[in-house]
């Protein structure tokens, strides 16, 4: 997930770095306000808990792994602040004491994981627990799905720097690598979701007070809750697809009639059938939506499955942690 | 060493300032050079390496680091022929990528090397960021060894109730439940050193 140096050009970085100052700097200002004594200790616990959790591999293929982004789940511990606030440490320390990421690429990894992943993060899981009167079944579920949509939205967020990267290079299409990005963050989002769902569930389970203040109301009936929460992922699924796949479609067609030729004279190379594997023009925009659609569907069952018992099981809540 | 970071607070050193500066300006300048300045980035590479062969970087370590570093940066480079196909280009496509890379990590390194995180705290003080980044950050720096600690006493239980043989979903499970008690321990610890502070006199001011 970290960009290193080298990738996006200089001032696409500079650019990016100043959104991130910005944001970090208002949200840094916001903290200000709150109950400030207790603001540093616990931002500083979070963001050392982020990274250590992070360094906890979960086996995914024969010989890869993934690990926790994180920026959802500070937010939900911490608020959309200090949230943003924690990820930015996080990746401070991981440049300045182990070399992880880019100097000049801090800007846009601040800004991917840090503010599109607390503050943008925040926004979809209230929003979505909103749906659901507050309770801490449509928070859980809430955290779900902002874990896989604010990856999905950083991977849109980079694929547009890194072709503004690209823009002088003529044989760069926008489209295809978008849509590389997408199926590849996809997963890399189911992922996201699973662990951050599954440890706010475990939290939830044993300490629900450190979640969440218990809702003002009861929750609503169950097949309510199924339907809503349906239409919500797919509603943002479909307003997300359009948007990945109809900006490229000007820059792409302008770079598809120049590129066209070029690609035909590398027919005598060791790669020569590689275009031919790909089926038909459309192929990038269809695998946007797809990615988007089983993605949001997978991402769906996966809050369907950790959020149903939560409510069935309240003895749980009242024994410790266990080890 | 660890303990004093928190609480007590050196002066910055103007070398500290310099060193920032120098890893700053060679990734900057690296990664605004184009294909055909390679000369120049054959300079910079040659003047990062003289810079951690005066630091006393062991090349054991800078071998393992470029190991580790070298397969993530090729296949980030690799994306753009994977998804465009094998233009013609894509040969100095990706080997701009891996050089500037290569080059900006090894300036990275050297500043890893040089200026120590207690010292780069100071630093980021003086250059005016606000107390409570500073105040947070040497709070994280300060808990972070406690929470791996923590983490390998997790592990450790692991494994001895699982054995060692456990299938994907249940090292997934028991991931996530390991990562979810530590939330639980972190947040506890949190809240009892907050408790700590406020019987020692803290008021969210941060004095020095």
């Amino acid at each position: 997930m970290h960009i290193p140096d080298g990738l996006l050009d200089t001032p696409v970085c500079l650019a990016t770095g100043a959104v991130s100052l910005v944001a970090v700097g208002y949200s840094v200002h916001r903290l200000k306000d709150s109950l400030a004594d207790r603001t540093v200790p616990m931002t500083g616990m979070v963001a050392a808990l982020i990274f250590a959790g992070q360094m906890i591999n979960f086996p995914v293929a024969t010989g890869t792994s993934g690990h926790l982004v994180g920026g959802v789940l500070a937010a939900r511990l911490l608020g959309p602040w200090a949230g943003c606030l924690a990820l930015t440490l996080v990746l401070l320390v991981q440049k300045f004491l182990f070399n992880d990421g880019g100097l000049l690429a801090l800007g846009p990894n601040i800004l991917h994981m840090a503010v599109i992943g607390s503050l943008g993060g925040y926004a979809i899981q209230s929003a979505i627990a909103r749906l659901g009167g507050d309770t801490i079944r449509w928070r859980l579920i809430g955290v779900v799905l902002a874990s896989w949509l604010t990856v999905m939205a950083a991977a849109l967020v980079c694929s547009l720097e890194f072709a503004i990267s690209h823009v002088a290079n003529p044989d760069f299409h926008f489209g295809r690598f978008l849509a590389l990005m997408m199926l590849f963050h996809s997963l890399i989002g189911i992922g996201e979701s699973l662990i951050t769902g599954g440890i706010t569930r475990h939290v939830a389970l044993r300490r629900p007070e450190l979640l969440f203040t218990p809702p003002p109301k009861p929750s609503r009936p169950w097949r309510r809750t199924v339907v809503g929460g349906l239409v919500a992922a797919l509603v943002v699924a479909v307003l997300l697809t359009p948007l990945a796949s109809s900006a490229p479609d000007g820059l792409e067609v302008a770079v598809m009639q120049t590129t066209l030729p070029k690609i035909d004279t590398s027919t005598g190379s060791l790669f020569a059938g590689y275009d031919k594997l790909l089926p038909g023009p459309g192929w990038e925009t269809w695998s946007v939506v797809l990615s988007g659609l089983v993605g949001s569907l997978a991402v769906f069952g996966i809050a369907l499955l950790l959020g149903r018992p939560l409510e069935q099981q309240p003895g749980r809540s009242a024994r410790g942690s266990s080890d | 060493m660890i303990d004093s970071t928190a609480y007590r607070i050196p002066d910055a050193s103007p070398a500290s300032f310099l060193k920032l500066a120098a890893s700053l300006s060679v990734v900057l300048l690296t990664c605004s050079l184009s294909w055909d300045a390679w000369p120049i980035a054959g300079t910079l590479l040659a003047v990062t390496l003289a810079g951690l062969a005066l630091a006393d970087m062991p090349w054991q370590t800078l071998a393992r680091r470029l190991a580790l570093f070298l397969p993530v940066i090729s296949l980030v480079a690799l994306s753009i022929p994977l998804s465009q196909g094998f233009t013609p280009s894509w040969m100095q496509v990706a080997a701009t990528i891996v050089g500037r890379g290569v080059i900006s990590f090894l300036a990275g390194l050297w500043l890893i090397r040089v200026l120590p995180f207690d010292q780069l705290l100071v630093t980021l003080r003086a250059l005016r960021l606000p107390a409570v980044v500073v105040a947070s950050l040497a709070m994280m720096y300060r808990y972070l060894f406690v929470l791996w600690e923590e983490i390998a006493r997790l592990k450790t239980a692991r494994r001895a109730r699982s054995l060692g043989h456990a299938n994907t979903i249940t090292q997934w499970m028991a991931g996530v439940a390991l990562v979810g008690t530590l939330v639980i321990r972190s947040l506890d610890r949190g809240d009892r050193i907050h408790r700590a502070m406020l019987a020692r006199g803290w008021d969210g001011h941060i004095r020095s």
